[in-house]
């Protein structure tokens, strides 16, 4: 295997842990030039501009920072940073290009000047792990997807407040998955759709498809019509939506949130004290919304706790319901699509009357609409009230009344490790394109996995090879599907497109940090692996490998552009030690990948196939091509 | 200095487990162009460096790490600690560069409790080539044929030279520098595969060997043309010497020195324009005589010697044979980097003249045209 040595090197100072989701390489103030945006589990943000080894502008966040990015959120054409905390508050702070000028030609000691504040903080749910900006639905409206170590995801809009310069965060949508989520990523398809894709263990991963009925939100009426045009069908439905794909928790969060600003009612659920003060906390912190939001992380209580047992045996008896129903497979999918649909304006509802919290209410599945007979609804019935008629039976009607504040973390999790199963059962079998699933597991090469439980990461969009150089790529019409690679960590790397494995290769280290950069400057874009011991790889298309071993152990890795002089972005790798320190390599590019002589390259040169002829030189006659190269090079003293 | 921005990229890296000497890396060129090199480090680990085609004709860097060589010495188990590798090379044992020999000079130290001077000792291993010429050169270690020499003095540099004899034959032998203030010369006995010292070939053939007075650190020989031999010998005091050697008579045509205040590092003969004989195909007849003309100019072209010291910066002497050592150039900024350890004579920008490119200790590699 080819191996290379970097020299060049920036060290930079950096205090506390450095986490792979807390380090970027991107543009922050909009001066067309890549900075290194860096937080430690503490808080504490630096950005690192240039050649300076000190750090450009500084932040201090409060709370456990585990995820920072950068992209147009809130300001069209602007790049802002955000940032999530574990406890789920998100931070954005907006650099000024013109105080960028300012500070760096004076002011060193000027700290007030480096000092960053947020502009926006809101509170979002917590344990936020990995995030994502992309424009997931082809709106040219950069969503925020996050991934939860609870394994949800949900993806945000930013919402502009109507008559204020500001807005907020509102849940798009929320999707329940069945195992740990190692990164999330967008990838373009043949029509340059992007595809929205979460790794899971062991080298899989879902793609979340994004309800259609949503990607057109532009204003709250379409909200107010949602929330207007209850259904009568209640309880069954809400029950069936807690069974259905997408299904999960927190929904009372994200109805909340777009529930209140339309109707002052506010829930008298249980935990209203709680959540007042919460919308207090975010009202003052925020200074956005006097209306802010219900408690969006405040968890439904559940009153039942000790029913786990009783819902896993629900569970069980729940798959063998479904056995039997599989004659009409489809029917429980479209029904449950339904049910959910409906159920979510029915939520609405009843969270303004009832104050009824616990549902397991989606949000996001006004997709399909009420289309489907009822008979389907009622095949789907039996099925889908058994998993949760624990819940459903015993919890919902008991809530209101008995809010007790038991956790509600074990029951939780496995009921929705029980929903994610069915989830994947019910989207892998299902291809209708008006009840899309909206979760497709792709299992790829799991049955040769060593450990089908290692977590993984997963990165997209990796371009397969452009005339010109690819930029940041979302914004830009790029035609034709990229690649996807995954890494894992007991070694595994696969490059994918299409569900198909073009390579995958299987190193001895722990591979933890993924990226893509285009180290040759071809427009194909390299897979670039880091292993916690520093040993990274960058791997072409054609698994053509280039090794270099970082000296020290790695704590974070990233790979991107940065931009050492004014607006001139160049490729480099950044490594985080356990030592205070950071490593920029910004002299990393490679002619190519692979290696090669002289001989190989000529020998692919159309040109030079032509002139051998000339010469009447056979191209096997290796022996005279070197001969004649020989010359060429060095038998012409004095040709400059 | 070229004012063109030369941008060198990695074709291959690997890094030693502890350090090596200035005598410790080998290089070969086989017959059909394949250079494989060989670094060894003081402790005993070989490392090969080549490349071999795969089964769809990408080019594959090997690099293999080992020590058996050691392990397979003579002198009973040795472990790594006792050993102390001095110098390396490896040359063609034929004409068609199939079988290779590989000589390695090491000290044997005793352990510290027994305060014992250490041993000095040269292995000789013999490669037996297979089949298939690109067998690594690891495996052919492994499966070697080993004569060990045991030497009375310390072995210092260690490098080879195709002496040619008086019957019309070529004949490659190894030279071996000692701190006996002696250079010894080892030949493969007629017919036979073994080495031995031949002392007889140092005063036949090597008139230059008997007039050293100090510990040669670096020596070099350059052909100037089939009666004339340019050798140059650096010692541990700082003094160089060259040799203007006629290679028929065996006499001592010219002797110059000078004196550079630190051990000598490096030596390097070198003309300011590459030789690069025009392929036979392209020479047409009407520009054949203008062809011979420029070979002629070659053979004639002054010869200058850079040297390179531990202290003192780097020195070119242009033209040594006509100016006698009188032009004498220091390279600029050459003592900027901490000592110069090893020096290399190339076209590295292919404009058909020569660039010096020396490496430093401060790990800075510097070029000069």
């Amino acid at each position: 295997m080819r191996t290379v040595s970097f020299v060049d090197r920036i060290e930079l100072e950096f205090h506390g842990n450095v986490i792979t989701q807390t380090m970027v390489l991107e543009d922050i103030d909009n001066d067309m030039g890549n900075e290194l945006i860096v937080g430690n589990i503490d808080g504490d943000i630096s950005i690192f501009k240039g050649e300076s080894p000190n750090a450009w502008k500084k932040a201090t966040i409060s709370g456990m920072l585990t995820c920072l990015a950068v992209g147009k959120v809130h300001i069209p054409k602007k790049n802002s940073l955000v940032c999530m905390t574990a406890e789920g508050w998100c931070y954005m702070f907006d650099v000024s290009s013109k105080t960028s000028a300012q500070s760096v030609s004076a002011a060193e000691d000027d700290s007030d000047s480096r000092l960053l504040k947020p502009v926006f903080s809101q509170e979002l749910p917590a344990n936020a792990k990995v995030m994502c900006l992309a424009d997931i639905d082809s709106d040219d409206h950069i969503e925020m997807v996050i991934g939860y170590s609870d394994r949800v995801v949900r993806a945000f809009r930013w919402h502009e407040t109507p008559n204020s310069d500001t807005g907020q965060f509102v849940l798009l949508q929320k999707w329940q998955l069945a195992g740990q989520i190692g990164s999330i990523t967008i990838n373009y398809n043949h029509d340059h759709q992007p595809q929205l894709m979460v790794s899971q263990p062991g080298a899989t991963f879902v793609t979340l498809q994004v309800k259609p009925a949503f990607r057109h939100i532009k204003s709250d009426s379409y909200l107010d019509r949602l929330c207007g045009s209850g259904s009568n069908v209640k309880s069954t439905l809400e029950r069936s939506e807690s069974f259905a794909s997408v299904g999960g928790r927190g929904v009372d969060s994200s109805c909340g949130e777009y529930q209140q600003p339309s109707s002052r009612n506010h829930s008298p659920r249980g935990q209203q004290s709680s959540s007042v003060r919460k919308s207090e906390l975010c009202a003052s912190k925020s200074d956005i919304l006097s209306t802010s939001t219900t408690p969006v992380s405040a968890m439904p209580v559940d009153p039942f706790l000790s029913q786990g047992d009783q819902l896993l045996k629900t569970y069980k008896e729940t798959m063998k319901m479904m056995e039997r129903h599989s004659v009409s497979r489809d029917k429980p999918e479209a029904s449950s699509r339904l049910c959910k649909s409906e159920s979510f304006c029915d939520q609405v509802d009843k969270l303004t009357t009832e104050g009824e919290s616990n549902t397991e209410q989606d949000r996001t599945s006004g997709n399909s609409g009420a289309r489907l007979p009822l008979t389907l609804k009622s095949s789907m019935e039996g099925l889908e009230s058994d998993p949760l008629m624990g819940s459903g039976a015993q919890g919902s009607p008991h809530r209101s009344n008995t809010p007790t504040s038991s956790p509600k973390g074990s029951q939780e999790s496995i009921l929705e490790r029980s929903l994610g199963c069915i989830n994947n059962i019910l989207d892998g079998s299902f291809d209708d394109d008006v009840f899309k699933p909206s979760i497709i597991y792709h299992p790829l090469a799991l049955m040769q996995m060593r450990n089908k439980d290692t977590s993984t990461v997963i990165v997209g969009g990796i371009n397969r090879g452009r005339p010109s150089q690819s930029g940041n790529g979302v914004e830009e019409a790029k035609p034709g599907a990229t690649y996807y690679a995954l890494a894992t960590l007991d070694g595994s790397l696969l490059l994918v497109e299409n569900d198909s494995i073009l390579w995958s290769l299987q190193v001895d280290n722990y591979l933890f940090a993924l990226s893509k950069l285009d180290v040759t400057g071809n427009g194909k874009e390299e897979v670039v692996c880091c292993s916690w011991n520093g040993q990274t790889y960058i791997v072409n298309h054609s698994k053509e490998i280039v090794r270099y071993q970082f000296p020290d152990s790695v704590a974070a890795f990233c790979a991107g552009s940065f931009s050492l002089r004014d607006g001139c972005n160049t490729p480099c790798f950044v490594y985080a030690t356990f030592n205070n320190r950071i490593y920029v390599y910004p002299n990393i590019a490679l002619p190519r990948v692979e290696s090669t002589n002289l001989l190989n390259v000529m020998g692919r040169l159309p040109e030079s196939r032509e002139l051998l002829g000339k010469l009447n030189i056979a191209e096997d006659d290796v022996d005279s091509i070197r001969r004649l190269y020989h010359y060429c090079l060095y038998g012409q003293p004095g040709k400059k | 200095m070229t004012s063109k921005q030369l941008y060198w990229t990695d074709a291959h890296f690997c890094g030693l487990r502890s350090q090596t000497n200035v005598y410790g890396l080998s290089k070969i060129t086989s017959h059909d162009g394949l250079t494989r090199l060989l670094a060894v480090s003081i402790d005993g680990h070989f490392i090969t460096v080549e490349y071999q085609k795969s089964f769809d004709n990408r080019l594959i860097p090997i690099t293999r790490e080992d020590e058996f060589f050691m392990a397979s010495g003579l002198h009973g188990p040795d472990t790594v600690e006792d050993l102390e590798i001095v110098s390396v090379d490896m040359i063609y044992q034929d004409r068609n560069k199939r079988d290779i020999i590989l000589a390695v000079t090491y000290l044997k130290l005793a352990p510290p409790f027994q305060e014992k001077a250490p041993s000095a000792y040269m292995n000789i291993y013999f490669l037996v080539a297979q089949k298939d010429s690109h067998i690594n050169l690891m495996d052919a270690g492994a499966m070697s044929q080993i004569q060990p020499i045991m030497l009375d003095y310390f072995p210092l540099k260690l490098m080879h030279y195709q002496v040619d004899m008086d019957q019309g034959q070529a004949e490659t032998c190894f030279i071996l520098s000692g701190n006996d203030n002696k250079i010894h010369v080892y030949s493969q006995g007629k017919n036979m595969l073994e080495f031995f010292e031949d002392q007889a070939m140092v005063e036949n053939y090597f008139p230059e060997f008997l007039d050293v007075n100090g510990c040669v650190t670096q020596m070099e020989f350059k052909k100037l043309d089939s009666t004339r031999r340019l050798t140059a010998l650096g010692v541990q005091s700082g003094l160089v010497t060259l040799f203007l050697v006629n290679t028929v008579a065996h006499q001592i045509l010219k002797k110059l020195e000078t004196d550079m205040d630190s051990s000598i590092t490096s030596i390097q003969l070198f003309s300011h324009q590459v030789t690069a004989p025009r392929p036979d195909f392209l020479v047409t007849p009407d520009d054949s005589p203008s062809e011979n003309v420029s070979s002629e100019k070659h053979m004639d072209e002054p010869v200058n010697m850079l040297i390179t010291s531990a202290i003192d910066p780097a020195v070119v002497f242009c033209d040594v044979l006509e100016s006698d050592l009188t032009k004498r150039h220091v390279l600029p900024l050459s003592n900027s980097q901490d000592v110069v350890l090893c020096s290399c004579i190339m076209d590295i920008d292919f404009d058909g003249e020569n660039e010096i490119l020396i490496g430093t200790y401060g790990q800075v590699l510097q070029g000069t045209s």
